[in-house]
């Protein structure tokens, strides 16, 4: 079971219930704010712009309707009619100017009546004697916010949009200071156009004089009217809507708020049973299964989960047959491999012992067959013709032959089978080296070698027998001997390696020995075919390997076809080796 | 359109006017021949054409038709007169643009080659024709006070804006039966001759006229205030003087409040609360024209005439007025009627059946 990778973020993990509710909720707030705040910027415009259609229509018929009593000052006409304006519940104040901005009535309910009444009437009046900006555009009135301060007023340049006092309404449960809109609309002559009434178009516009142009319509101003609206029925609308919006969008928020809790569940509640069900799983369970609890995603999640762990148990349980049968099959193999290596072994053994056997059997008659041989080679058996001597003494070369066939045989044989006497004692190698060049003088004169030995006189004593060594120095120099050509060189070196080894080298200047061969050169009757026919057993240099690796050395192979070879024998100096010898052996 | 074409538009002048509207390009070039080819056949075709007063007019004849202003009614009544014309003759339109003096030169540029005919729409083009086209015959409409400026002149005729006294008197009879006291405002100035009229027409009725002087807009006020309580109906004149942009409102207002109905002239004063008028209209008027035009062009009157009264005045009632002093058309009356009103108006605002605030 593999170590859980911890989470980057250890000290806070916000869960997926969590995410889920928090932006969920997050969004159904944002939302409904918006929605919410919109709904009442518009129902605010909407009511604003009621209340100021309506003013302007109030204003605009009260205009129209007084037309001629204002163009002829019929005081009491307007103020008739101005009371049944009053009437009217949001209508705070009425003011009729004359088209010089002479205040002709002023008449209004609450404060305003005794505000027009009172001696600071005149005052009041005063300031609203400075007419606004009123355009002449009856449809297109001029709409300003009026406040009553301290008996005094003071138009609000500000917005007219009750949107202003919003917070205030949501806030206060308290009654506001209502604000007033004034409304002025002008009071124009009215329009003769009556394009489909000619009697009554001409009645009014043909001038008596036809030389001057016909009288054009005139819109004329014969006053101003204003119209004094005041807030408080709406505000209280406004309040209710204000209220009942906030109602319902909390109502909707917390509706929202649970169906996202819902939902979060459902979604999470799944996938944390998963997640438990994945850990048990991890922990070799297999047996687990996660419950779909819904049709959708998420319990197509769960079904293939059930379907992933189904595969998993099965592979598991071949993979443990499959270990079960392996661990059984290696055993198998391991004991075929241990009775072949048995045999193999036995066979080994039967063939040293068959090979020294047969050695020395045939090396008691081999031995007999030379000695009669050179008895009658020395003429013990009587005289001898030319052709007999020579032919005997081609006999004689073979048999010597096969006897050193035999020799070296027996000896791989006994090296092999460990049964070979080693006796190491320190070795002066020149001396070695000397003796076995006495032993190939002849050879080397017939062939008319020439040898160069290097041997530096500080070169300290070996450790070896020096029969074997004899041996392995005897080989290579025969080799070398063997394979040089007529005339050719062989030379010796020795090289001591620090305090540790002496490397003796045998060179000759044959043919040499492809780097392919070297692996098999030292293999029992392995010889490298030179193209002519040299004597030899094809054990001479696997006989020199043996015995160098029993003195704990190497030999090694350099060679260049068409220049010669070199072979080198590394051997352990007696004092690296054995430094308990006697120190005159080492001398 | 060439830069320099005059006429339908008014757009410029030259020295000689370039008619710009034809209906047959080659008219001038066929009338000889017409001529010449119905020689033979001519009592026949002018008999039958003359027992038809309603047929088209002769053929090949040239008519120009001068339009004080681009005004509605004026259009109107052009596009009613050129409906009588026959196919052939050649009109062609001229446009004053509310300018005497440019219709003066139209009127002089047309003396080069006058038309058969010119029919003249409105007191602008009236006065042009009078002034320049002293041979021409003409026939006028729509002009409000043609006897103010002498009009006709002695090769015009036309047809009246107002509805004679009798009429109308009759028409009140008719709708109001009941209505024995009749008063109206006036300006001898202007109206002095109407009312005349209409007194000794009232007479034969058995209707007693109130008329009350006004020298100017002012005086409405009192003068109405002072004749409501003594009258049955108001009878509301085309007076310059009474009738007025300021005073119309003021009146209409004035009598609802004394509950006493007024009789006009106009749809608009009905839509707005009288009770009723017998109004004339503009196509009307500009059929009649062409009427009187044909028979001009026949040769079967002479353009010096007395003008026409309008021979169709369409009789206009206000329902809701009506119910609301109490009367009630009857069915024949309503027959007549040809414009009805009900609901709209000062009435309904009086009666509270509309609120104030909407």
């Amino acid at each position: 079971m593999t170590a859980r990778t911890p989470s980057a973020s250890t000290s806070f993990r916000m869960t997926l219930w969590t995410k889920l509710v928090v932006f969920t909720t997050l969004i159904v707030l944002a939302t409904c704010s918006t929605q919410g705040w919109f709904f009442l910027q518009e129902q605010a415009a909407l009511v604003t712009g009621g209340l100021i259609n309506n003013g302007t229509f109030l204003a605009q018929h009260l205009a129209v309707s007084n037309r001629y009593s204002i163009l002829v000052n019929d005081s009491v006409r307007i103020r008739e009619r101005i009371a049944g304006v009053l009437t009217i519940e949001h209508v705070a104040y009425v003011i009729v100017r004359s088209a010089d901005g002479q205040l002709l009535i002023a008449d209004g309910k609450e404060g305003w009546g005794k505000l027009f009444a009172d001696k600071r009437g005149a005052d009041l009046l005063s300031s609203l004697a400075v007419p606004p900006p009123v355009s002449d555009a009856p449809d297109n009135p001029t709409v300003r916010s009026v406040l009553i301060e301290n008996g005094a007023l003071r138009f609000v340049e500000s917005s007219s949009s009750l949107l202003d006092r919003l917070l205030g309404l949501a806030l206060t449960s308290s009654r506001l200071q209502p604000w007033y809109f004034d409304i002025a609309v002008p009071v124009l002559s009215p329009s003769a156009a009556y394009d489909d009434d000619p009697a009554l178009s001409l009645t009014l516009r043909e001038a008596p004089a036809p030389i001057a142009q016909e009288k054009v319509p005139s819109s004329a101003r014969y006053g101003t009217v204003h119209v004094g609206l005041s807030d408080a029925h709406t505000l209280n609308l406004l309040r209710t809507s204000i209220r009942q919006a906030l109602l319902l969008t909390g109502l909707t928020i917390a509706i929202g708020l649970v169906g996202v809790l819902y939902l979060a569940r459902r979604i999470s509640a799944p996938i944390r049973s998963l997640t438990a069900t994945a850990s048990r799983l991890e922990g070799g369970d297999f047996s687990v299964r996660a419950t779909p609890a819904s049709s959708d995603e998420i319990g197509d999640l769960a079904r293939t989960f059930n379907d992933m762990v189904h595969s998993l148990q099965n592979h598991e349980r071949d993979l443990q047959e499959l270990n079960r049968t392996l661990e059984a099959r290696v055993e198998e193999r391991t004991e075929e491999l241990h009775r072949t290596n048995r045999r193999l072994e036995e066979s080994n053994h039967l063939k040293t012992a068959l090979v020294a056997n047969a050695s020395h059997e045939l090396r008691t008659p081999l031995t007999a067959m030379t000695v009669h041989l050179s008895n009658m080679l020395n003429g013990i058996s009587g005289p001898l013709t030319p052709s007999q001597e020579e032919t005997l003494r081609r006999v004689c070369e073979n048999t010597d032959r096969l006897r050193r066939m035999i020799d070296d045989l027996l000896d791989l044989s006994r090296l092999q089978g460990h049964r070979l006497a080693f006796k190491p004692v320190p070795i002066r190698l020149d001396e070695i080296i000397q003796d076995v060049l006495f032993t190939f003088h002849q050879y080397r004169t017939q062939k008319h070698l020439s040898v160069h030995a290097d041997f530096p006189g500080s070169l300290d004593c070996v450790w070896g027998d020096a029969d074997k060594l004899r041996q392995v120095f005897a080989n290579l120099i025969h080799n070398a001997m063997k394979f040089a050509p007529a005339g050719g060189t062989i030379r010796l070196t020795a090289e001591q390696s620090g305090s540790a080894v002496v490397t003796v080298s045998v060179a000759d200047s044959g043919c040499g020995i492809p780097a392919g061969e070297f692996d098999k050169i030292f293999l029992p009757f392995y010889r490298f075919p030179t193209g002519t026919e040299t004597p030899g057993s094809g054990l001479g240099l696997t006989i020199v390997k043996e015995l160098v690796e029993l003195h704990g050395g190497a030999v090694r192979l350099e060679s260049t076809v068409g220049q010669g070879s070199r072979f080198f024998v590394d051997l352990p100096l007696a004092a690296q080796s054995h430094p308990e010898a006697p120190a005159d052996a080492l001398q | 359109m060439q830069s320099l074409d005059v006429g339908f538009h008014g757009d410029a002048m030259t020295g000689r006017a370039t008619p710009l509207h034809r209906i047959d390009p080659a008219a001038s070039s066929k009338r000889a021949a017409s001529r010449h080819r119905f020689i033979v056949l001519p009592l026949l075709v002018l008999l039958l054409v003359a027992l038809v007063p309603t047929s088209p007019l002769v053929h090949g004849a040239e008519v120009a038709i001068l339009k004080s202003a681009d005004v509605t009614y004026y259009n109107q009544a052009v596009q009613a007169f050129r409906a009588t014309l026959s196919p052939d003759t050649t009109v062609t339109e001229y446009n004053l643009a509310g300018n005497l003096a440019r219709g003066r030169e139209i009127a002089t540029s047309l003396r080069g080659g006058p038309p058969d005919l010119v029919l003249a729409v409105g007191l602008k083009a009236a006065l042009a024709a009078k002034l320049d086209l002293v041979d021409t015959p003409t026939v006028f409409c729509l002009v409000l006070n043609p006897e103010s400026h002498n009009l006709p002149a002695p090769n015009m005729t036309g047809i009246l804006m107002r509805v004679s006294p009798a009429v109308q008197l009759a028409s009140i009879r008719a709708v109001a039966p009941h209505i024995k006291r009749i008063g109206l405002l006036y300006d001898p100035d202007r109206t002095g001759a109407l009312v005349d009229e209409a007194t000794r027409a009232a007479r034969k009725l058995g209707l007693s006229v109130t008329a009350v002087t006004v020298g100017n807009s002012s005086d409405i006020d009192h003068a109405l205030r002072s004749l409501l309580p003594k009258i049955d109906l108001f009878w509301l004149l085309q007076d310059q003087t009474v009738v007025t942009q300021d005073s119309l409102d003021f009146i209409l207002r004035t009598t609802l409040e004394w509950k006493v109905p007024v009789f006009g002239f106009s749809p608009t004063l009905v839509q707005q609360g009288a009770l009723a008028a017998l109004v004339i209209d503009a196509r009307d008027i500009g059929r009649q024209a062409g009427t009187l035009a044909h028979t001009i062009l026949q040769g079967r009157v002479s353009s010096h005439r007395p003008s026409q009264d309008p021979l169709h005045p369409q009789l206009a009632i206000n329902l809701a007025s009506a119910e609301y002093f109490g009367m009630s058309p009857t069915r024949d009356v309503l027959r007549l009627a040809t414009l009805l009103y009900g609901g709209l108006g000062a009435v309904a605002q009086i009666e509270g059946a509309m609120p104030l605030v909407p």
